[in-house]
């Protein structure tokens, strides 16, 4: 038990127990929160150390190997290996050093240990002459077993005669800066905790911002690949597109604005869009830029338009405008334009087919029913009683398929939308007098009276010739399907419209009737077996009559007393008309562009 | 029809001359046939050329010109005649299978002042009824100038 060895510097190590006789020198390094307790005879010079770590416990496991780090089993050791040192029994004395409070979990233990080591040595009946315990710094402690000299950490403590009268000032002393030690050791624990919160909180928004840091980095790869990918949509389209910035300027153009007007983008960005493409009309006339869309208006706008390639060439496009806001600013337009070459080729195509339909149809039928006509006359002399009647069948039906075929093609043009409205402003009056004046005779030649109200003056605004369409309809009906009595036209301003009249004493019209009148092939049940109409003529008046802005209606129809039908049109100048002029011109130059 | 009226209508227009261009051979032999059977003497001719060339020699009372015809169509020798002297005030009327929406009756109709425009479906009393009024007007208006 290294007992021998002269002025040697015996370790020792935590859980053992060693005792020296002198001269030697014991050491515990690096005292924790474990207690090294010294027992100290002074006659004959034997020492020795225990160096405890933990009280005793119930849990304690004393069978195990280390059962000495106990501090009962190790002061039991450490006095039995003194006592069999001494050739007598000299008295002991304690000396207790550590219990610091260096780890903070287990800050209790050096307390405890040194509580219990306390009443262990008080139960054997020895003295405590010295306590170095508490704080929060470790220690070593070197004892020189021949001088009874204490050295922590390298200083050499009191003498046992000193500490012996102060002891138990000392002791509480000590107790009192313990526990004040331990008071900022606290708060210290509780600042620590804090800034460990802090620092905590500080990792929490780094992490955060971190998170942040690679949502954003994602965002902006899909953002990356959104624009890509809108990039390659824009370029791919079919459509001619191009972007300009506030100015007019060229931004951006795709693949089919390139094949079509034959400019690549590096040439013309930057450039006026006016200058690169320029605007032609039909006839190839450049349209100034004034007369162009207006970007700047806040909505979308579609035009048809000839646009001239890079090489002079003019093609026709149906062009839509779109201005770009942003937050009310605008930025620029995007303009997107279709090649329309094919579709005008297409439409030209249709329009010679209905026209020479249309011809080649009625030219056989006006011959066929014009020489029927003759021949019923007379006009190719006498014509046998026996044939009158199938001639006029013949007749009748010749007459109901040239309608049906003039009809057949307004409705073709209308439901087209391919019907041309030439607005202009005249006096009502005089056309209304003009067509009085053409059917007059023919409603007399069936002994019908015509007659013509008073006329108030007033200008409209209309397509002349639709105008007399749908009064030779009004009027051509009313001669139809009355026989006896009169027809009269009047005329009445009403708002911004000025109403026209046709009344009959005719076959009236059943309530009935009257709902499905405007339908189209409305045969009615009530005009059967009278005069034959292809059922058209009333749809396609009303449609007209719309299209200029106003109606076309039954004012009031009693079966077996007559009708007034009556159909309106805008006054010259009011709002109704401009309205409906920006409506039809802007249908119109489109149409007419195409054609 | 009352004869009565016809009869009329013959004696009245006994001495005006009427000039029919028409390509089709059945419309314009129906025509002929029908205008003449009325009082009138009617000139005829095939194509526009023809036509205009007529016109300009025989000067009519009232011209009936088809729309198509070939070599020169209807709408041309309109513009022709309206630019001579005599031409420019000559009562035209247009005889057309076309329809009358078509934007080349509506030319005709705005630009060069045509005084009647009939559809070929007109039957033969309503033609005869608008020939008769308009020479009748043509008449006043030489009379009153």
């Amino acid at each position: 038990m290294n007992t021998n060895l002269n002025h040697t510097v015996i370790d020792v190590a935590t859980g053992e127990v060693k005792t020296a006789k002198a001269p030697a020198k014991l050491q515990c390094l690096a005292l924790g929160s474990c207690v090294a307790v010294i027992l100290y005879d002074n006659a004959s010079k034997i020492g020795g150390i225990a160096h405890v770590m933990l009280p005793p416990s119930a849990h304690n496991d004393v069978e195990n190997a280390g059962a000495l780090r106990y501090a009962n089993h190790a002061i039991d050791e450490l006095v039995k290996q003194i006592r069999e040192l001494e050739d007598g029994k000299g008295e002991l004395t304690a000396r207790l050093v550590g219990g610091a409070l260096v780890i903070h979990d287990i800050s209790d233990v050096g307390k405890e240990n040194t509580k219990t080591i306390r009443k262990l040595l008080q139960d054997l009946g020895i003295r405590i002459i010295d306590e170095h315990i508490g704080g929060t710094k470790g220690r070593s402690v070197l004892f020189d077993v021949g001088t009874g000299e204490l050295q922590i950490n390298g200083k050499l403590i009191l003498t046992e005669e000193t500490t012996k009268s102060d002891n138990r000032e000392t002791i509480v002393l000590k107790e009192k800066a313990t526990e004040f030690t331990k008071g900022l050791e606290e708060q210290v624990t509780a600042r620590t905790e804090e800034l460990n919160e802090r620092i905590k909180e500080l990792d929490n928004t780094r992490k955060a911002t971190l998170n942040l840091l690679e949502d954003m980095e994602k965002e902006r790869g899909k953002l990356a690949e959104a624009n890509a990918r809108n990039e390659a949509m824009l370029i791919s389209i079919g459509d001619g597109l191009v972007a300009t910035d506030v100015d007019g300027k060229i931004i951006l153009v795709n693949n089919a604005f390139e094949n079509m007007l034959g400019w690549k983008e590096s040439e013309i960005k930057g450039k006026l869009q006016s200058d690169v493409m320029p605007m032609v009309n039909e006839k190839g006339e450049e349209i100034p830029a004034s007369e162009r869309l207006d970007i700047k208006a806040s909505k979308k706008q579609t035009t048809t338009v000839y646009y001239k390639r890079k090489d002079g060439i003019s093609f026709p496009v149906a062009v839509t405008i779109s201005p770009i806001f942003i937050e009310n600013d605008f930025i620029g337009t995007v303009e997107v334009f279709r090649d329309m070459t094919q579709e005008k080729k297409i439409e030209k195509l249709k329009d010679e087919f209905v026209s020479i339909a249309s011809h080649e149809l009625r030219t056989p039928l006006t011959a066929i029913n014009g020489l029927i006509s003759m021949i019923l006359n007379g006009e190719y002399g006498e014509v046998n009683n026996n044939l009158k009647k199938p001639l006029k069948d013949v007749s009748i039906s010749s007459q109901r398929l040239i309608h049906l075929v003039n009809d057949l093609l307004s409705l073709s043009r209308i439901q087209a939308g391919r019907l041309l409205y030439k607005l202009s402003d005249f006096p009502i009056t005089q056309l209304v007098s003009q067509a009085a004046v053409l059917l007059k005779p023919i409603a007399e030649s069936k002994g019908l009276q015509f007659e013509t109200a008073e006329f108030e003056m007033h200008d409209v605004q209309a397509d002349r010739d639709k105008v007399e369409q749908i009064l030779d309809n009004l009027i051509g009906n009313s001669i139809k399907f009355t026989d006896t009595g009169s027809i009269t036209l009047a005329m009445k301003a009403d708002g911004e419209r000025v109403n026209i009249y046709v009344t009959d004493t005719g076959t009236g019209i059943t309530q009935e009737d009257q709902d499905q009148i405007f339908g189209m092939f409305q045969q009615l049940e009530s005009t059967k077996g009278g005069p034959i109409g292809t059922g058209l003529g009333l749809h396609i008046s009303r449609e007209i009559a719309r299209k200029m802005g106003g109606d076309l209606w039954i004012e009031k129809s009693e079966k077996g007393v007559g009708s007034t039908f009556a159909f309106s049109i805008p006054k010259s100048k009011s709002g109704l008309a401009m309205k409906v002029k920006e409506e039809i011109t802007g249908e119109d130059n489109a149409l007419k562009s195409l054609s | 029809m009352i004869w009565g009226q016809e009869a009329d209508i013959v004696e009245y227009c006994m001495a005006k001359v009427l000039l029919l261009c028409e390509d089709d051979e059945i419309l314009r032999d129906m025509y002929q046939t029908l205008f003449k059977n009325h009082g009138y003497e009617v000139l005829t001719a095939v194509d526009g050329e023809d036509g205009l060339k007529k016109s300009l020699e025989d000067h009519p009372d009232l011209i009936l010109l088809d729309v198509r015809m070939p070599k020169m169509d209807g709408m041309t020798v309109l513009k022709h005649l309206r630019q001579d002297k005599w031409g420019a005030s000559v009562p035209v009327i247009m005889l057309s299978n076309l329809d009358a929406n078509d934007e080349i009756l509506k030319g005709i109709a705005e630009d060069h002042a045509t005084n009647y425009l009939i559809k070929s479906n007109i039957d033969r009393e309503e033609i005869l009824k608008r020939i008769k009024v308009i020479l009748e007007n043509q008449e006043q208006n030489i009379q009153t100038d």
